[in-house]
């Protein structure tokens, strides 16, 4: 059985040891003696000339008693406990996959080796599990080794954003047991909603400055970038940014100064020609915010096909107005379609688009209880201020999705499968004040937006890293691969080597961007379905002004002790010890005491 | 055994010993050895008086050197310089007027016609001067103490037991003066120097001792002072005198116990001097010593004074056995 303590504070105790050793220098005082020599002294020995303050140590039985009580009264202070040969605990450690973790990560890789070195030499066997806290990155590492948690963590890479650790902390604690530790290894300090884990930060309070956001916009004909750069620190701080062309053309590097906690907006246009460019700001501690690669967005624009009639105008003005939507005459070429339906027609369901309600006459309001139904086109939208009047709508049909009811009439529904799903305003119009109100517009945008992401045309977009890449990909087992190449962009806006991957088409739902500053393009059986530039710009994850470093292992370390090991049986003999010794020593140290008095006397000491 | 002495006390030795830790320094009035109250008065008068007789009593087995050497004096046992009465023929010369008609050699008139004179060795009573030194060192260890008083007890006794009339001087560093028997009976003498106090660390001033011309002196000293061997061994052997020194010593002065940090206080004027003594120290130390009593041997042969140490310690006959004896410092009665 090996040996542990309880209580290594005890040994403190040992600090009584020089102290023993101290008293017993000073208290040999300087003896006096009379003497009728001194003459005969006084040219010897220079260095006798005068006493010194420390004695030569004299041994005696009472210093040697005291000595050994000391160490008897540490090793009991020390609680001394015996490892259990054959137990084992679980270690899980959940690594925080946030970005903010790569400043934190040497340090990590330290306190670990301390900590887990301690907490191991607790029980016979300690089995390691580390775990990533971003869902799918599975384990990092399962063992009894420490190294294997070390080397486990020194290649991990942590770059995500703000995210929930919770699957993963359940999943450690389910797999640690309910006897075993859990530490959520972060940065700063966190509550956790899993019972039983421990936040163990290592992070450190830094000042940082970085790219916030960037946008793109129109400006007088010409594509515009607005960069937001972010001081996270307490005092204004002056920091140099330029641009860079992907062709390799760099502007100036302009110095500027940014207010303690504040912002500053930079924007410039896009060189004639140049499609994409790199935001850099000089490196600091969190270099990932550092740069932002730029793209010129071209979005996919749909294209609508119009009802023919006295209500073109007005339709023609409705879709104008929304964002990447335009008119089309050709029906070949359009995206979806804008159909008035007469009251009580059928609505044939061969083509995507969204279907109103033309009706004739006049009719009462509708009256009914209105009730959403849970959807994402129509959450959080609250259609209980529309009014519109009770003529004749769109029959229903089985299968129909409706969205919103009023009475026992659906007043919104969605039609027909993906490639052909049909919007159904069962209402006209133009005798509501439906278009004035929030929810039916931000319904109708929703689907437009949801039809845009499934046309299969290439798109130029700016995404954040690590962003789940939604394009319209074939998904079967059928489809071909999806390939992602990608140029990493580091600091100073340095566009590295291409890479490339390929990823099987039935995975490709959950693509996502490169977790660092990156062009990349997604590629689906030679098409080009994205090009996009990934830029860090999680705020939240920059922000180092309230990273600590929070490691209680003494409870850990004590809980463990109790359960791994048995304490010293012998206890009480220690303390008979322990007892016997002082009373020797002072028995002792009397009987001396009476002795040198007898024995002072001649020499007058 | 001689006047005044009381036989059945004699041998009796101290009951009480003198301790260090007794000891009393003082300058002036004021005490400068802490915790040794009350100080050499209190070996008291029992205890001197009992030292004294323990040293006459060896008066019995030793004497003084007065023997082979002619002595001038009133009319006494020993041989004088001069002519006398006594039965030891010393030379013829021829009579002088006056000259006592007792002592002409008729034979020498009956055989020559003239008249000669038989002239006798003149018998005296030598002059002996006792100088006693009473610094603070000759006391503050009892069995040195216990061994001077003795040393002076044997002096006087000897002398006295050999007719001669001894002067006892008492000196220190302040002073000298004549003790009387009563005095030197008393005790009162040891540790209160002549002055009444002890005196500084200095030699005691011997040569204001009016020594008699061709007197044997006897000088009982530890001779711890440095430097003035020459002037102190010069004056005892002026005038056509005898001298013997008796230097009482201590073990515990020749290779003291001294060990680590000390507080050595001066036995003479009480001064207290920080030492950390090591291991050489002693060693250097006890050169030194040995050293200090070879320049004093050295001075007293070069004025013909008999030197003796007379260790503490150990008994009486023995430490005078050791080296008196053989020096001639002390002889015997037979």
């Amino acid at each position: 059985m090996g040996l542990t303590l309880g209580n290594p504070l005890g040994l403190l105790a040992l600090l009584g040891l020089p102290a023993v050793l101290a008293v017993h220098f000073l208290q040999r005082r300087a003896k006096r003696e009379v003497v009728s020599t001194l003459f005969l002294l006084t040219p010897l020995h220079r260095e006798s000339e005068s006493g010194r303050r420390w004695e030569r140590l004299r041994t005696s039985w009472p210093l040697w008693l005291q000595l050994l009580a000391v160490l008897v009264l540490a090793w009991l202070m020390a609680e001394p406990r015996w490892l259990e040969k054959n137990s084992v605990q679980r270690v899980a450690l959940v690594l925080d996959g946030s970005a903010s973790m790569r400043v934190s990560k040497e340090r990590l890789v330290k306190y670990l080796r301390e900590d887990l070195g301690e907490l191991g030499g607790l029980s016979g066997t300690t089995e390691y599990t580390v775990l990533d806290s971003r869902v799918g990155q599975g384990r990092l590492y399962h063992g009894t080794e420490l190294s294997g948690v070390v080397a486990a963590v020194e290649t991990w890479v942590p770059a995500a954003g703000t995210h929930d650790p919770g699957p993963a902390l359940r999943l450690a604690r389910s797999l640690s047991g309910p006897d075993g530790v859990v530490w959520y290894v972060t940065d700063h300090v966190v509550e956790t909603s899993v019972a039983g884990v421990q936040v163990y930060a290592v992070g450190e309070s830094a000042e940082n400055c970085g790219i916030a956001g960037v946008t793109v916009e129109e400006t007088a004909g010409r594509r515009v970038w607005r960069a937001l750069l972010r001081n996270y620190s307490d005092r204004a701080v002056e920091r140099t940014w330029r641009v860079t062309d992907r062709s390799g053309a760099a502007s100036v590097p302009e110095k500027v100064t940014i207010p303690a906690r504040g912002n500053l907006a930079v924007q410039g246009a896009f060189p004639e020609g140049s499609e994409g460019l790199v935001i850099a700001m000089d490196a600091d501690v969190f270099p990932l915010d550092d740069v932002a690669p730029v793209l010129r967005p071209r979005p996919r624009r749909l294209a609508a096909v119009l009802p023919e009639g006295v209500g073109e105008a007005s339709w023609r003005k409705l879709v104008e107005s929304l964002p990447d939507f335009g008119v089309t005459a050709d029906a070949g070429l359009a995206d979806l379609e804008i159909v008035e339906a007469g009251g009580g027609a059928e609505v044939s369901a061969e083509r995507p688009g969204v279907v109103f309600v033309k009706a004739g006459e006049a009719a009462d309001p509708m009256r009914g209880v209105v009730l959403v139904e849970r959807h994402r086109l129509t959450q959080d939208l609250n259609w209980q201020a529309v009014a519109a009047e009770a003529v004749p709508g769109v029959a229903m049909r089985e299968g129909d999705e409706v969205l919103v009811w009023i009475g026992d009439r659906a007043l919104v529904m969605l039609r027909g499968g993906e490639s052909r799903r049909q919007l159904i305003f069962n209402f006209d119009p133009a005798r509501s004040n439906a278009l004035r109100q929030p929810a039916m517009v931000v319904t109708l945008l929703r689907f437009l937006e949801e039809r845009r992401g499934r046309v299969p045309r290439e798109e130029v977009a700016n995404v954040d890293c690590g962003q789940l890449v939604d394009q319209p990909l074939g998904l079967g087992s059928g489809d071909p691969a999806v390939e992602m190449t990608w140029e990493t962009v580091g600091v100073g806006g340095v566009v590295g080597k291409a890479e490339e991957r390929s990823v099987a088409a039935e995975r490709a739902a959950v693509l996502r961007a490169p977790e660092e500053p990156a062009f990349f393009k997604v590629r689906q059986g030679g098409r080009t379905v994205l090009t996009a530039a990934a830029a860090f710009r999680d705020a939240r994850e920059a922000d180092f002004s309230k990273a600590v470093t929070k490691r209680e292992v003494e409870t850990v370390r004590e809980a463990l002790s109790e359960r791994h090991s048995q304490a010293d049986g012998h206890w009480r003999l220690w303390v008979l010890v322990l007892l016997g010794l002082l009373l020797g020593s002072w028995l002792l140290a009397g009987k001396a005491r009476r002795s040198d008095q007898r024995e002072g006397g001649v020499l007058g000491v | 055994m001689g006047e005044g002495w009381d036989r059945n006390t004699i041998g009796g030795g101290c009951n009480r010993f003198l301790r260090g830790e007794d000891l009393q320094v003082r300058k002036g009035d004021d005490v400068v050895m802490a915790g040794m109250e009350g100080g050499l008065e209190r070996m008291g008068e029992e205890t001197v008086r009992g030292s004294v007789r323990a040293g006459a009593a060896w008066a019995e087995v030793f004497s003084l050197p007065l023997r082979g050497r002619a002595w001038r004096g009133v009319t006494g046992g020993h041989a004088g310089l001069g002519t006398g009465s006594s039965l030891d023929f010393q030379d013829h010369r021829e009579y002088q007027p006056g000259d006592d008609p007792r002592h002409i050699n008729w034979q020498a008139y009956a055989r020559t016609g003239q008249y000669t004179m038989k002239q006798y060795r003149e018998e005296v009573r030598p002059v002996v001067d006792i100088v006693m030194d009473v610094s603070p060192s000759m006391f503050f260890l009892e069995e040195k103490a216990e061994r001077s008083v003795e040393l002076l007890g044997f002096a006087v006794e000897a002398a006295r037991r050999a007719g001669t009339s001894p002067r006892v001087w008492l000196a220190d560093a302040e002073g000298v003066k004549v003790a009387g028997w009563e005095e030197l009976e008393s005790g009162r003498w040891v540790g209160g120097g002549v002055g009444g106090q002890v005196a500084m660390s200095k030699p005691p001033v011997v040569g204001r001792v009016a020594l008699r011309p061709q007197s044997l002196r006897v000088l009982i000293s530890d001779l711890l002072y440095p430097g003035v061997e020459r002037e102190v061994m010069g004056w005892l052997g002026a005038g056509q005198a005898r001298a013997v020194v008796l230097v009482p010593w201590s073990e515990a002065e020749a290779d003291p116990g001294w060990e680590g940090n000390m507080e050595l206080v001066d036995a003479e004027d009480g001064g207290v001097h920080p030492r950390r003594i090591e291991e050489a120290t002693l060693v250097q130390y006890r050169r030194a010593y040995a050293m200090h009593f070879e320049v004093w041997k050295e001075a007293a042969v070069r004025h013909g004074v008999m030197m003796s140490r007379v260790a503490a310690g150990r008994g009486f006959g023995e430490a005078m056995q050791q080296e008196a004896l053989r020096t001639g410092a002390v002889e015997t009665w037979d």
